[in-house]
């Protein structure tokens, strides 16, 4: 009658939001779209997520600078 | 370079990451507020979408949410 699926929820800005649905192209690991701001995800993603965000958005900074 | 380092803390808050479990599938609207009441008093609610009937809570919340529907649903979880 009611579902409890354990999950890392993740809450970001929608710009960090569109970056891991592309993250998710290539790698699984989305367990539900929950809503501009927030994505659940599996708990061994969420290293990888942080590390590749972060990549991403440094790439974003220094093509700014140049 | 303060500006910097105030640019790089803005991009480390851009994104929290909290363990949890998330609620879903209530059977009704009284047993989606119900459990989001008891969950909220409890302080342990991340977030929720009344329209979904949807809600997260702390994995500490889940255990006292998860003896309150063993309680109050039989049946539940």
């Amino acid at each position: 009658m009611v579902k409890a699926s354990k999950g890392i929820l993740i809450s970001c800005d929608p710009a960090v939001k569109q970056i891991i649905l592309n993250l998710n192209d290539r790698k699984r690991f989305i367990i539900q779209d929950l809503d501009l701001q927030h994505i659940l995800v599996s708990p061994d993603s969420v290293q990888t997520i942080k590390f590749e965000v972060e990549k991403e958005l440094e790439r974003n900074t220094f093509q700014i600078l140049d | 370079v303060s500006d910097q380092i105030r640019l790089w803390e803005l991009e480390k808050n851009r994104l929290k990451a909290d363990d949890g479990v998330l609620y879903e599938d209530f059977r009704s609207q009284p047993d989606y507020e119900i459990l989001l009441n008891y969950a909220n008093s409890y302080d342990c609610v991340l977030w929720s979408n009344d329209s979904k009937r949807l809600f997260f809570v702390t994995l500490q919340g889940h255990q006292i949410v998860r003896e309150f529907v063993k309680r109050r649903l039989p049946g539940g979880t």
